[in-house]
């Protein structure tokens, strides 16, 4: 245990400079924005001259870059920066929204795996059947389905025709907060009703925004299946006189070795299609939020987005690294 | 059968004449390349055979070929300009569903949506291409230097690889877009003959000159995203083949790394990298498309199948032909390369490549005796 | 002579492939004796390891068992292996025929520790109640075959072992459920030479003590001077001669198997390539006709290219498949 914390801290460690590179990379993309940000911060082309000063003052913009890097991270560290467009704390913008693109992330995760884990599994066992082909026509449709579209066609059929859910807004949250997310956290507390509301406002965009995923973790499920199935020692097992079920459970084993890697990425391409999803849905979150800041040249916000997408990416990595280190015995800590 | 037999024999030979003439063109460049390379040129054959054995693989192709004809003549057979406003002859025109003025319907400005959509066949395939040009050879290069050289250059270069996979690729590529018009437009005021260029290509008249800027920052935003895929695949095959006995003697005759690079290893790690780009190409289709939803890149008139889409939202769910007909477009050419990258791949991977000709006819194993079985010869 | 546990007759196993159907093995037919040491030879492809494969039905696609029976006769039965249904040849496997398989280092599946792999294929078999009850029987079978310290072993994951070691693990996974044939293909090709003695000496040993039938597969003559009773030689998915190991190595018939002896004056040198024969083994995708080793025989006549030769009694218990002899 001891060994896996280790680990762990190593591991972390390496991540630092990758968030710093992240922040770096989008703070020299904010950089780069040859419009006056100062002008549009203090009220656009009628801003008096100084106020003008003063956002200056406020932001440091007047100092060297890496004087407005450090200030601007550690700032948002602290939570002490303020947005200049909505004039909170940028941290209690981004927060707030966070947990709508998390929850949706969630619900298409749990799409993914639902539809692409089996699929995966049935495709390789029956493969070079009907099944089989069903399934990689499946898998290739997912991939070339664009995302604005599906969403549109669904709710056309499920909103226009028979509407059955509902698109304004997004339900409260439960009183009580555990895990920030209002899904789980209002099963865990009991609170049905609101459950749900939940549920039924976001499972239509959880499955268009997992719909590609799908297809790609059922592919990916199935070749990794085969791979595994192939291997010498499977040979071994068959010769040793062990049962057909049996056998796949080992090739099992073996497979979710790189399918964790896989549903890993996974998490990270959901967030980074939640934009679309969340534009067509009308969900109030952090993709949305972040095109919005862009287009307003907001970029304390655009760097804490960021922030918060390497982070989250960071903690992806980490659960499968953690994985890896229960599943395989060669992985050393 | 035999129905079957003709059209692939046609395809085959459609193959062959294509193979000939890519290995004749390189022969005059190179003499002696046809013989020494006689048996890659075999390999190459057999694969086209496979692939005209895959279904899903000829109708990628299909589509492909469909739709890169569409981005060459689209804007040319289209009935009516992408700048041509019915709405100011006949209000009635606005948002006139299929069939009443235009077969496909008209958006609000009462413009016909299938010149539209060839119009923007031209704005996606040009996108695309581009961006492709601009990320894939960077992403190589980078990916060979990397691999050729390692120790630190490598270790700097893959964090900084990195570094971009992990960040949300949509997000960098809107951040871009967003920003880079304003450098850009300056750029292209001062260049006329780039904005010309540029013009050209899309196949758009001088007054778009000011939307340019736009179009362009989205496909610097979408290659800034693309390269590290490509870096990373090709270092790692550039470590494999660095180890290779005729990379070791062209070091040791002094050839400069630069040439053993692109002469000598590149040439063959290509093949699996250009299935990665087919496949890879569709989804550059996609995101273009994701991203002029967001409102991001052409701006109207020019057409673009997702800025179609993303005016159209407004008149959701009345002008449902603004969302359904370019979104289908959008899907029929992502599938296309889909199809063709995931029958390429197959082609390409030798274990996976016996199975698609020899389908054996499934014979129920109990009869073990004198079982029968379709015995597929090939040539 | 003993009875004949084993019957192989006609075996006929093609390969299905991109490039056309490979004929992997075709028409082979040998008995084998309760108690002996029957050694299968031939270079490399030859069709050894299928052949072997296929006695219990272990052949996978893109590959099909064509034609052909295979008798096992255990005590007082006759069954014919290649019509059992799956869950009958399952029970047949590990548990009456038991295989060791050329590559220890991918034998075993490297996410189970080995006391669990051992203790599996006593519990497929119905003989403990669960792997954990297994266990126990696993640390003496992994003594019987000498792996060192084996309470301690019985919890190592595969990649912590040496592949001598590991060899140990396969064999004792072999010999677990006491089978009354083991077939060992190519046991010490992938070991170092230091190890490759120890783990013939130790399947010698297992046969001594458990009276197991021992089909060996190898292509280095020297294993087969030292431990085989009779020889069986391959060519091209063919046997070619059949016959005692003194018979073999003093009279060989076949004007292959003679190259074989030839271009092996040292029994202890394997033959990966047979220099003395000129040209290689041929494609078996379209492999010779008549005798697939007339393109390299030195004695062909006209008959050999038309016909294929069967095998014959040239001697007592002495076959070959040649139509000069
Ligand atoms: N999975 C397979 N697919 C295609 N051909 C195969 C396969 N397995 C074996 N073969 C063919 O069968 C022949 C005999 O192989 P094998 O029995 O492994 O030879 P060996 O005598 O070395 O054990 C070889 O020529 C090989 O090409
Ligand atoms: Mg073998």
């Amino acid at each position: 245990m001891a060994e896996l914390k280790k680990f762990l801290v190593r591991r972390m460690l390496t991540f630092i400079p990758t968030i710093i590179g992240i922040t770096l990379i989008v703070f020299a993309i904010a950089y780069l924005i040859p419009a006056d940000p100062a002008r549009a911060w203090a009220g656009g082309e009628k801003a008096s001259q100084k106020a003008i000063e003063l956002v200056k003052e406020r932001y440091h913009l007047n100092e060297p870059w890496y004087d407005q890097y450090i200030f601007l991270i550690t700032g948002l560290i602290k939570n002490e920066i303020i947005d200049p467009r909505t004039s909170n704390p940028v941290m209690d913008d981004v927060g707030k929204r966070f947990p709508v693109t998390f929850q949706l992330a969630l619900f298409a995760y749990f799409f993914v795996l639902a539809i692409g884990i089996p699929l995966g599994l049935i495709s390789a066992l029956k493969r070079d059947t009907a099944i089989d082909t069903f399934v990689r026509i499946f898998a290739l449709i997912g991939v070339s389905t664009p995302v604005f579209w599906l969403g549109y066609i669904l709710i056309y059929i499920f909103f226009v025709n028979i509407r059955i859910i509902n698109l304004a807004g997004v339900p409260p949250s439960p009183e009580i907060v555990i895990t920030h997310v209002p899904v789980i956290d209002s099963l865990i507390t009991g609170n049905f009703e609101l459950f749900r509301q939940h549920v039924a406002r976001f499972w239509l965009p959880g499955f268009v925004l997992g719909f590609m995923g799908a297809g790609v973790v059922a592919r990916f499920v199935r070749n990794s299946f085969l791979e595994a199935i192939s291997g010498d020692y499977i040979e071994f097992l068959k010769a040793k006189g062990v049962p057909k079920l049996r056998v796949y459970r080992h090739a099992m084993k073996n497979s979710l070795v790189p399918i964790i890697t896989v549903l890993g990425l996974q998490f990270g391409v959901l967030l980074s299609g939640a934009p679309i999803t969340e534009t067509v849905f009308g969900l109030p979150g952090i993709g949305l939020y972040a095109v919005f800041s862009i287009g307003t040249l907001d970029f304390p916000a655009i760097v804490a987005v960021t922030l918060l997408f390497a982070l989250v990416y960071v903690i992806a990595n980490l659960i499968v690294d953690i994985f890896y280190a229960v599943i395989d015995p060669r992985v050393r800590y | 059968m035999s129905q079957d037999e003709y059209y692939r024999g046609i395809l085959d030979r459609i193959s062959d004449a294509f193979i000939g003439l890519f290995v004749y063109l390189i022969s005059t460049i190179r003499k002696g390349w046809r013989e020494k390379n006689r048996s890659r040129i075999a390999e190459w054959k057999l694969m086209f055979y496979a692939l005209n054995r895959s279904p899903p693989g000829v109708i990628g192709l299909f589509l492909v070929t469909i739709f890169v004809f569409l981005g060459i003549f689209g804007p040319l057979i289209a009935p009516y300009k992408y700048n041509y406003f019915p709405i100011f002859e006949n209000s009635k025109t606005y948002l006139s569903p299929p069939g009443e003025f235009f077969v496909l319907g008209a958006d609000h400005f009462g413009r016909d949506l299938l010149s539209l959509l060839l119009q923007g066949a031209r704005t996606s395939l040009v996108i695309s291409i581009i961006v492709i040009l601009l990320g894939v050879p960077a992403g190589i290069i980078l990916g060979l230097i990397a691999g050729y050289f390692g120790g630190k250059i490598d270790e700097l270069i893959m964090r900084i690889t990195d570094m971009f996979l992990a960040f949300p690729p949509l997000i960098l590529a809107i951040a871009f877009a967003a920003v880079l018009p304003d450098r850009i437009s300056y750029l292209i005021n001062t260049y006329p003959p780039l904005q010309q260029f540029l013009l050209w290509l899309f196949a758009l008249e001088r007054t778009e000159g000011g939307n340019l800027s736009r179009l362009l920052a989205v496909m610097i935003a979408m290659a800034v995203v693309w390269w590290p895929g490509y870096a990373r695949i090709t270092r790692g095959s550039t470590l494999t083949e660095r180890e290779a006995l005729y990379v070791e003697s062209a070091r040791a005759i002094g050839l400069p790394s630069s040439k053993i690079m692109l002469r000598h290893i590149l040439p063959n790690i290509i093949g699996p990298i250009l299935v990665y780009v087919t496949l890879d190409f569709g989804t550059v289709v996609l995101t273009e498309a994701g991203l002029s939803f967001l409102g991001l890149g052409a701006t109207p008139p020019i057409a673009d199948w997702g800025r179609i889409v993303y005016d159209g939202t407004q008149f959701f769910p009345n002008a449902w032909w603004l969302i359904i007909f370019p979104g289908f477009i959008v899907f029929l050419d992502v599938l296309g390369w889909n199809l063709l990258g995931d029958a390429l791949r197959d082609v390409l991977d030798p274990k996976l490549r016996r199975s698609i000709e020899f389908k054996v006819k499934k014979v129920k194993k109990s009869k073990t005796k004198d079982m029968e079985i379709k015995e597929v010869e090939h040539e | 002579m003993s009875k004949k546990i084993l019957e192989v007759k006609n075996l006929t196993v093609h390969f299905y492939t991109y490039a056309g159907i490979v004929k992997a093995i075709e028409e082979v037919s040998f008995d084998v004796f309760e108690g002996e040491t029957f050694a299968l030879v031939g270079e490399t492809g030859c069709g050894k390891s299928v052949t072997a494969r296929a006695i219990t039905q272990l052949i996978e696609s893109p590959g099909r068992i064509v034609r052909g029976e295979v008798y096992y006769n255990p005590d007082g039965e006759r069954l014919n292996l290649l019509e059992l249904p799956d869950e009958e040849i399952r029970t047949i496997r590990g548990n009456d025929i038991a295989y060791i398989f050329q590559d220890p280092q991918s034998s075993l599946d490297p996410l189970y520790n080995v006391g669990y792999q051992v203790s599996e294929s006593l519990f497929v078999h119905g003989r403990v109640k669960s792997i954990k009850d297994g266990i126990k029987k696993a640390v003496n079978i992994l003594r019987t075959v000498l792996l060192p310290d084996p309470e301690r072993r019985v919890s190592n994951y595969p990649h912590e072992l040496s592949g001598g070691m590991k060899q140990r693990v396969t064999i004792g996974i072999g010999i677990s459920n006491d089978p009354r044939i083991l077939i060992a293909d190519e046991p010490t090709t992938a070991l170092d030479v230091t190890v490759q003695a120890q783990i013939l000496w130790l399947i010698k040993e297992m046969k001594k003590r458990y009276g197991v039938t021992v089909i060996l597969i190898t292509h280095d003559m020297g294993v087969v001077a030292d431990m085989a009773d009779r020889v069986a030689v391959m060519y091209a998915g063919k046997i070619v001669e059949v016959a005692e190991v003194t018979e073999v190595f003093k009279n060989p018939v076949h004007p292959y198997t003679q190259g074989l002896l030839k271009a092996v004056p040292n029994p202890l040198k394997k033959i990966e390539r047979l220099e003395t024969i000129p040209g290689t083994v041929p494609s078996l995708i379209n492999p010779p006709s008549g005798c697939r080793f007339h393109p390299r025989c030195p004695e062909i006549s006209k008959v050999c290219k038309e016909k294929i030769p069967e095998l014959r009694e040239v001697k007592k218990n002495h076959f070959v498949a040649c139509h000069n002899r």
